[in-house]
């Protein structure tokens, strides 16, 4: 009874495969390996709960007939006779017999071709009749020993589900074959086709007979098999997102593709070359195939497929193990654990430095946004280099440092002096190369339009844009895209080129040289999606400001004095040591602002603005009418709109540095946060005292706190700031008045002599 | 079983390392999905009490609140100051429960929530209104009438400054009877400055 039982749930299984494939290779699902590969699991379950879920595939099922003649037919069938063939003459073995005893169900035997079905009408020898017998009914036997009276008694019960009166629409069962011992299956409904399969724990038990049979009925290696199409996906993202090239992906996919092919071959035993099984625990030739299908389906515990795979996989193939580890770790080592080793003390120190001198030596250079600490250089040579590169070519050292550090990350960690002497890296992912990461046809064409000035100033006068090995690089005389300072030359004639000539390097400036550069300003990190124009702003504002040390009162500090600087230079100077871009502002109003804010350059005035929330730099637009405001805290184009003139004509120094600055202290309250802001205590002090000011008291808190801030830092100054409500006759903190917001503000922008 | 425990462990290993890589690739900032149900969410734990439930007892009870004032409707006013600031905390109780709570989020520190967290967790507003008579032109309201909740910001710090809960009703039933004493939508005339 059991081996009947087995042999009709195989028969069950079959149909229920080779229609669901039917079925499934339409929206593109590919179960077509699941007879002969280990996918069924996977696939299987998916199957299941496809059916079970959408009643449009499973009314295509029922709908399903089998329609011989199709490639994949004739295929199959064709596959099917070369088995029995093999089979007969001993070149396999019983178990694969089985099989197709097994798949030769009532479907198949109406629709297989004559030609099959003579193949296998044709009388048995004596060694296989003798298999068979040993195969389907002693092995079965004693299989059928093992079970339980409870799962005896299982079997029956599922038996007489199956054995219930089903739909009409079932398939015409021909009778059976001479040679064929195992009668015709009864119930060959769809939905008794499922359920019996649904039952069966369908994955273990196919998978079982596959990996023992190491054959697959049909052989579309164009529909990628679900195991390797997991490994293209996760290999093909870890690539992409971790090196944010599609080369770096495409390399991914590829690795992730084979690891994985490769771990689902030795976990099934589908391994080329692999011998059959033999030890105890797989069973001899004769064992292979246990069909007692309703002891697997009652007792077989269910085995993950991973946990199938590095079951097996785990001791004796270290490779996939190393591959794995290469695959998912290596990424996250590298994201996260830069931070952590490189920082740690087998590292060279930073080179020292204060900082913020606007010598590229000391200066920070940023990537990955905020998500990852600004590096310096380890050594010497890398700034030289740029400092020279950059003199002579006549861009912003910083600029060029911080293109660098965003295409070539790993230059900053560099502490071999001997990697800029050798002058050669060829590093690339197969479409840009060298430290700078140019297209070789954009090498060549920086080469081509600067061929005067790289012949002048570097004595280059040929161009090269292959890679050599390193022991046979080109003459220095040629411009190579592999010689480290060759690429740096070639990015600062880019950058040039693309600023435009004699260009205020601002905030679109940059923008500008980074989209020039990189196409665009968003790419690709592990991390995330990171902004390469953020990044080069931050580097390049950072390093270029020069800022005074913040006083203190006991320091008696004396006022900072301002540099002299051109009327031409007075817009980019202020932009490179405040952070602060005025655009359309007249040179005396330029003027007026570079004094002041080197006046008030060791408080901590401008530390708190570079220190906002979303520092971008802050953009002051001249407004010729309609009053000034502040509108946002860098989201948009401009930040404040200021005047230079009011009602009563051109504004004088002080009243412009006046309004500049209130204006700028909105951007302390409203952008900065609170700790750092305080005003939340100056809101209390608000409700309190209420304001200081005409205008302060006139308005409301938001309006006082930068009437605190201009006041504090224009001692002396009578009220100015609003026309309508200030008292022009008063000295906000003249004589120890407003005592309690002097205290306030003392702590919010440190000491400045009043 | 030795094989089985490793192949558990083995998987759980790969499990985490999915579960990280997924992470990073979402920069841990995993957005959930906005919600669809009315279903009121928790209480932000900053509030006090549970509008419609809290009695006006244990109103009293809570310290630093004291009555400041009943209304003609019936409706007692409890202020209490929170440690900085120049907005107070308020609770009103009407029918001896309270109808509405606004707590200030502010610290000794000076240090805020971030509004994101909560916006995060509630979905997108059902009314976001810029604008307050209280914290400035800038200060944003994100409203969740149906829920309860709102949530008053600075939006360039995404400082969360208060935190306002009431018994779920429709935005425009917010408005009307709350809303307006605190949200000032007239944008903002720039100033006319200098002499």
């Amino acid at each position: 009874m059991a081996a009947q039982d087995d042999t009709e749930n195989l028969q069950k299984l079959y149909v229920f495969f080779r229609k669901l494939n039917d079925v499934l290779a339409r929206p593109g699902v590919s179960v077509s390996e699941m007879v002969g590969g280990n996918l069924v699991r996977v696939t299987g379950k998916e199957a299941f709960k496809l059916l079970k879920q959408n009643p449009r595939i499973r009314a295509q099922l029922e709908r399903q007939t089998f329609t011989p003649g199709t490639p994949r037919e004739t295929q199959e069938n064709q596959k099917l006779i070369e088995l029995v063939q093999a089979y007969r003459k001993g070149q396999t073995n019983p178990a694969l017999y089985e099989l197709f005893q097994a798949s030769n169900n009532a479907a198949f035997k109406t629709a297989a071709p004559e030609e099959l079905k003579k193949e296998v009408a044709k009388p048995s020898t004596q060694e296989e009749k003798e298999e068979q017998r040993r195969v389907s009914g002693g092995a079965v036997k004693k299989e059928e020993e093992k079970v339980t009276p409870e799962e005896k008694k299982e079997v029956v019960e599922k038996k007489t589900e199956q054995a219930e009166p089903q739909e009409p629409k079932a398939e015409p069962v021909p009778p059976a074959q001479p040679s064929l011992s195992q009668p015709a299956p009864t119930t060959t409904t769809p939905e008794a086709i499922i359920q019996a399969a649904s039952k069966a724990r369908v994955p273990g038990f196919v998978k079982d007979i596959a990996s023992k049979l190491k054959v697959s009925f049909i052989k579309n290696r164009h529909k990628l098999p679900i195991v390797p199409a997991v490994g293209t996906i996760l290999g093909g993202a870890l690539g992409f997102f971790g090196t944010g090239g599609l080369a770096g992906g495409a390399v991914g996919a590829v690795t992730g593709y084979f690891v994985f092919k490769k771990a689902e071959q030795i976990a099934t035993g589908r391994e080329e070359g692999a011998p059959p099984p033999t030890s105890p625990s797989q069973g001899t030739s004769s064992s292979y195939f246990r069909p007692n299908f309703s002891r697997l389906r009652t007792r077989m515990p269910p085995v993950s497929f991973p946990g199938k795979i590095f079951k097996k996989v785990w001791w004796r193939n270290p490779l996939v193990l190393i591959l794995f580890l290469i695959l998912f770790l290596f990424p996250l080592i590298y994201f996260f654990g830069t931070q952590f080793l490189r920082d740690a003390a087998l590292w060279p120190p930073y080179l020292t430095g204060t900082g913020g001198s606007g010598n590229i030596a000391a200066c920070t250079f940023y990537r990955g946004g905020d998500s990852t600490p600004g590096l310096k250089f380890r050594i010497q040579e890398w700034p030289a280099l740029i400092n020279e590169v950059a003199s002579k070519v006549g861009v912003p050292a910083p600029v060029l440092a911080g293109i660098l550090r965003v295409e070539c990350p790993d230059c900053f960690y560099t502490d071999n002096p001997e990697y800029i002497k050798n002058d050669y890296d060829a590093h690339g992912n197969g479409l840009v190369y060298g430290v700078m990461q140019f297209y070789p046809s954009t090498f060549e064409d920086i080469f081509n339009k600067n061929k005067q000035q790289l012949k002048d100033l570097f004595n280059k006068d040929s161009v090269k844009t292959t890679i050599d090995p390193q022991d046979k690089m080109a003459p220095n005389n040629v411009f190579r895209i592999y010689s480290i300072k060759d690429s740096v030359i070639a990015a600062a004639f880019k950058i040039k080129a693309d600023a435009g000539i004699n260009p205020p390097y601002d905030r679109e400036a940059i923008d500008k040289i980074v989209k020039a550069y990189f196409t665009q300003c968003e790419y690709f990190q592990g991390t995330g999606i990171f902004n390469y124009c953020d990044d080069l702003w931050k580097s390049y504002s950072e390093c270029r400001s020069i800022s005074p040390p913040v006083c203190t009162e006991a320091d008696k500090c004396e006022k900072p004095i301002p540099p002299n600087i051109a009327d031409s230079e007075l817009k980019q100077a202020i932009l490179d040591q405040f952070g602060i871009n005025m655009i359309g502002f007249g040179t005396e109003y330029l003027r007026y602002a570079w004094e002041k804010f080197w006046d008030i350059s060791n408080t901590k005035f401008f530390q708190h603005l570079k220190n906002r929330t979303r520092a971008k730099g802050t953009i002051i637009d001249v407004r010729q009418a309609g009053g000034s405001q502040q509108f946002a805290c860098g989201e948009s184009e401009t930040d404040i709109t200021l005047q230079q003139a009011g009602r009563g004509g051109k504004f004088d120094k002080t009243t412009f540095t006046t309004i500049l600055l209130h204006e700028l202290g909105h951007i302390l309250y409203w952008c900065v946060s609170d700790a750092d802001s305080y005003r939340s205590d100056h809101d209390k002090l608000y409700v309190e005292i209420k304001g200081m000011t005409g205008y302060g008291r006139a308005v409301d808190t938001t309006e006082n706190y930068p009437e605190m801030i201009t006041y504090y830092l224009h001692p002396g100054v009578t009220e100015r700031t609003h026309g309508d409500y200030s008292d022009q006759t008063n000295i906000p903190f003249a004589g120890g008045k407003n005592p309690s917001y002097f205290a306030l503000v003392q702590k919010i922008l440190g000491y400045y002599p009043q | 079983m030795i094989g089985f425990r490793n192949t558990k462990i083995i998987v759980l290993v790969i499990s985490l390392c999915l579960i990280l890589l997924v992470l990073i690739v979402l920069n841990l900032n995993i957005k959930q999905p906005p919600l669809t149900t009315p279903t009121p969410l928790p209480i932000p734990s900053i509030s006090k009490t549970v509008p419609g439930k809290t009695t006006e007892e244990e109103v009293s009870s809570i310290p630093g609140f004291k009555l400041e004032r009943s209304l003609p409707d019936g409706t007692n006013q409890y202020i209490a100051d929170p440690p900085t600031g120049a907005v107070k905390n308020v609770i009103l109780v009407k029918n001896g429960l309270v109808i509405f709570e606004k707590t200030v989020t502010v610290t000794v520190g000076r240090e805020h929530p971030n509004v994101d967290e909560f916006l995060t967790k509630y979905g997108a507003p059902e009314l976001e209104l810029k604008g307050s008579r209280e914290y400035g032109v800038h200060e944003t309201y994100y409203i969740y009438a149906s829920k309860g909740v709102v949530f008053v910001a600075n939006p360039f710090t995404r400082e969360l400054d208060e935190v306002q809960t009431f018994i779920p009703t429709t935005t425009e039933d917010y408005m009307s009877k709350i809303g307006d004493q605190y949200i000032n939508t007239a944008s903002a005339e720039p100033e006319i400055l200098g002499p």
